[in-house]
């Protein structure tokens, strides 16, 4: 009991302590908005790992002067990605919106670690409470008949 | 000529390969030992008939024979022969014949191996692999033949055509670390075939006792310490070639290469339970089947050009193929698990939540949810696609929120777990054994705060790091300061004769120091920074402490390719720094342009010097400068996970002695089954 209580205050006190760190709402700069966007040149990285210059990628120039657009203009982060799904469609994002059938990709790893953290938890349930564990090591290797007939065998011949 | 000899090497290897499958399933069967060996010989000749065909298309290559297509696609006279010889795996069909390659060495080394061991299990394996063998053979002989001929197609008709020159090895690929990067990939994937087979034979012939779990231990490690060093020189490759100032970008082929070493990792650790304390026997078991089944997954995923990815010279019509055999894995492998269930069944039963055992547990159900979420984020936009009808990016910013966290937990189990006893830990070990580290961790976060760390994941990964750190090497301490009592010998030796006493648990215990550098380099990422502007001769470019400037640009030509170069001394603090010359090269052959950093790397940061191209309106040089805090602890990690993993492969004397005891066990078994 008082293990758990150790493990449970050491988790406590990771989760208060990461409290410290309150996130800053940041102003978006052409970096910051060049992570969050796919250069759409053919290249299949975003925008800021483009290995094209400016120069030589039409898709990036143009992308790179809305953003700076935007930024001259005040808008926040949300509304530049918005500008960005009206003018390019969802595929420029370098993650999909949090909503509609998208939201799939979002929710099903955090699906996948409750469902994974449960069964761990069934487990560790069952295997506490089993009280006839089977015999151990390379007798459970051998088929269950053949070891039958073996000890069979074994009897007769010490008889 | 030589083509012809490669072809016939194939056609060669595959029936022995075909023969292989046959005499090992015929010897398993009858328990003949005639056959097996056979079989195992139909497994030599097979590696010796596929060395054959590597050694044709690497002469086609090294001899400018650019009437074989596969050589005039990715290769050209002047090339230097240093780069001659990675052609062979920089193309689609040379590649997969390396691949077959590199699986006839491992089959070879299986059954040198296990001569007079695993005789039960060994016709089974040799099946097995040479099973996976033949499918290889038969996409290279049938579907990706790298000894085609060039042709032309004139009036409807296919005339063979020797071009005057080749295309090139694309740039990107003309880099040193290149050279040893996809080996050790592949030495990776391909190495997971043993243990699949290894488990598949223990699932045929019932010996699902501890004999196959030790041997498939050994055979999991190899490869998962290629696939891990594969890993960190392909991102050493791209931070140096690719210019964006990072090493890793999520995306799918290198999402690929990370899902079996993942899986892999998890079972290293959950053999241990079934090892000590007979339990997580089925666990295992799909463990071992989903390391191959992701490697051969990851294969397919960068091969059938089902998801976009920039490693897209690899895209072919070969996808199909995979999926079926996939299919076939899948469905072998699963019915053979199932029909085996009985055998399977856990020895002992868990004595406490806080134990060891749990520990693992926990490990596993972090890594294999961290499998999930990045396949699942590799594979969601084909699933929009075929749902939507629409193309969306699933790109870095879901990988890190997603999978960061995770990563936070595992780091913290990778300090916690080794100091939980197995069966129970009391609360007073507990508090003997934690209070140290999370001393020295709660000092180090206090520290780092107020010194301005405020990044929740970067202070994070440092805090967890100190932990770890203190855990690993207070493990060290206790025990040298043991045998320093009991023997007398001065500290290092202890330190030295403990590893090398026990070598898998002290090995494991550098690996965890590797990972605990790999994630100190990782928390620099958030203080990473960057600075672009032109320069012509005489320019200034200020990046954080540091003063550019550039003396001058200068160009120049080569048989191969021609480039620009900026001279730049830097300055810092008002004192002389360094000299960087930035590339940027454009090779005649592809007609690709691609940058050469400059790097002045240390171990708190990197100045990241890049000659990304020239501005066409003033003429001077696009000079982009990134500052890249502890980059360096990225690679030295990933060296100390591979020494570590090399140390955890020596024999140690705990393990011998271990050997005796169980082969005297196994003898008097014999004598009993015997009498």
């Amino acid at each position: 009991m008082r293990c758990r209580l150790a493990i449970c205050t050491i988790f406590a006190t990771l989760c208060v302590g990461s409290m410290g760190f309150a996130a800053v709402a940041a102003r978006p700069t052409l970096e910051s908005i060049g992570n969050k966007v796919y250069c759409l040149c053919g290249c299949v990285t975003t925008l800021n790992r483009c290995p094209h210059l400016p120069s030589e990628c039409a898709s990036r120039a143009e992308m790179e002067a809305l953003i700076r657009k935007d930024i001259r203009a005040g808008k926040t982060e949300k509304a530049i990605l918005n500008d960005f799904t009206a003018a390019y469609g969802v595929r420029v994002l370098a993650s999909p919106p949090a909503h509609g059938f998208d939201l799939a990709v979002w929710i099903l790893p955090g699906v996948g670690l409750m469902v994974g953290l449960i069964l761990v938890v069934v487990i560790v349930k069952r295997w506490r409470h089993r009280s006839n564990p089977v015999e151990p090591d390379d007798e459970s290797a051998i088929d269950p008949k053949l070891m039958a007939a073996v000890e069979e065998e074994m009897k007769r011949l010490t008889r | 000529m030589m083509d012809q000899v490669g072809s016939v090497g194939l056609i060669a290897a595959l029936a022995f390969g075909i023969y292989a499958v046959i005499a090992g399933i015929a010897g398993g069967k009858s328990r003949s030992l005639r056959i097996t060996r056979s079989a195992e010989r139909a497994t030599l000749g097979f590696f010796v008939m596929i060395t054959v065909s590597v050694i044709a298309l690497e002469f086609l290559i090294l001899t400018n024979n650019f009437h074989a297509a596969y050589v005039a696609e990715h290769s050209n006279r002047d090339l230097p022969i240093y780069y001659k010889i990675p052609v062979l795996w920089s193309g689609q069909e040379g590649s997969l014949l390396f691949w077959t390659w590199l699986l006839s060495i491992y089959g070879g080394l299986a059954v040198f191996l296990n001569r007079n061991k695993n005789r039960q299990l060994m016709p089974w394996v040799v099946s097995f692999i040479m099973g996976v063998g033949v499918f290889f053979t038969g996409l290279t002989t049938f579907v990706a033949n790298p000894f085609n001929k060039l042709s032309l197609a004139e009036a409807g008709k296919l005339i063979p055509f020797t071009a005057p020159d080749g295309n090139g090895l694309n740039p990107a690929l003309q880099y040193p670390s290149m050279v040893i990067h996809p080996p050790m990939l592949y030495l990776g994937y391909v190495g997971m075939v043993v243990p699949f087979a290894f488990g598949m034979s223990a699932l045929v012939t019932k010996q699902l006792g501890d004999n196959w779990i030790r041997t498939t231990r050994r055979w999991m490690m190899v490869p998962w310490m290629f696939l891990g060093f594969g890993i960190i020189l392909g991102g050493h490759w791209a931070y140096d070639v690719l210019g964006w100032g990072g090493y890793w970008a999520w995306d799918p082929v290198e999402n690929a290469s990370l899902l079996p070493w993942l899986a892999g990792t998890a079972f290293l650790h959950s053999v241990m339970v079934q090892e000590k304390r007979g339990m997580l026997k089925v666990w295992n078991v799909v463990l071992v089947i989903t390391t191959f089944f992701l490697s051969i997954l990851g294969t397919f995923l960068t091969r059938s050009g089902i998801v976009q990815s920039v490693h897209a010279f690899a895209e072919s019509d070969i996808g199909p193929y995979f999926a079926v055999f996939l299919g076939v894995i899948l469905a072998v492998s699963l019915t053979l698990v199932f029909l085996r269930l009985e055998y399977l069944k856990s020895e002992n039963r868990l004595d406490s939540i806080v134990s060891r055992e749990s520990g693992f547990l926990f490990n596993n159900w972090i890594l294999l949810a961290a499998v999930f979420a990045v396949l699942w984020g590799t594979i969601f936009p084909v699933i929009s696609k075929a749902v939507e009808g629409r193309t969306i990016t699933v790109g870095p910013p879901y990988f890190n929120k997603v999978v960061l966290p995770m990563g936070m937990l595992l780091l913290f189990l990778t300090g916690a777990g080794p100091l939980l006893a197995w069966r129970k830990t009391s609360f007073e070990s507990l508090k003997r054994n934690f209070t140290f580290p999370l001393s020295i961790a709660a000092l180090t976060g206090a520290i780092l705060f107020f010194a301005g760390v405020h990044h929740l994941y970067a202070w994070m990964s440092l805090f967890l790091a100190a932990f770890v750190a203190a855990c690993v090497l207070s493990e060290f301490y206790k025990g040298a300061r043991t045998r320093q009592q009991t023997s007398g010998e001065n500290f290092f030796t202890a330190i030295y004769r403990l590893t090398m006493r026990n070598t898998r648990r002290y090995g494991g215990y550098v690996i965890h120091l590797g990972v605990v550098m790999l994630f100190i380099g990782w928390a620099g990422l958030a203080f990473k920074t960057h600075v672009k502007g032109l320069m012509g001769e005489g320019d200034l470019l200020r990046a954080g402490p540091y003063l550019l400037r550039c003396n001058m640009l200068t160009g120049g030509d080569t048989p191969n390719y021609t480039y620009q170069q900026a001279d730049i001394t830097v300055v810092k603090n008002g004192e002389a720094y360094t000299t960087l010359t930035p590339e940027r090269r454009f090779y005649k052959a592809s007609q690709q342009p691609i940058s050469h950093v400059a790097i002045r790397p240390t171990l708190s940061q990197d100045l990241y010097v890049v000659l990304a191209g020239q501005d066409p309106a003033s003429g001077k040089a696009v000079i982009e400068v990134f500052i890249n805090p502890l980059v360096q602890w990225v690679w030295l990690g990933g060296l100390v996970v591979f020494l570590g993993s090399l140390l955890a492969l020596v024999p140690s004397r705990v393990e011998r002695e271990m050997a005796e005891i169980r082969k005297a066990q196994s003898a008097a078994l014999e004598l009993r089954d015997a009498l």
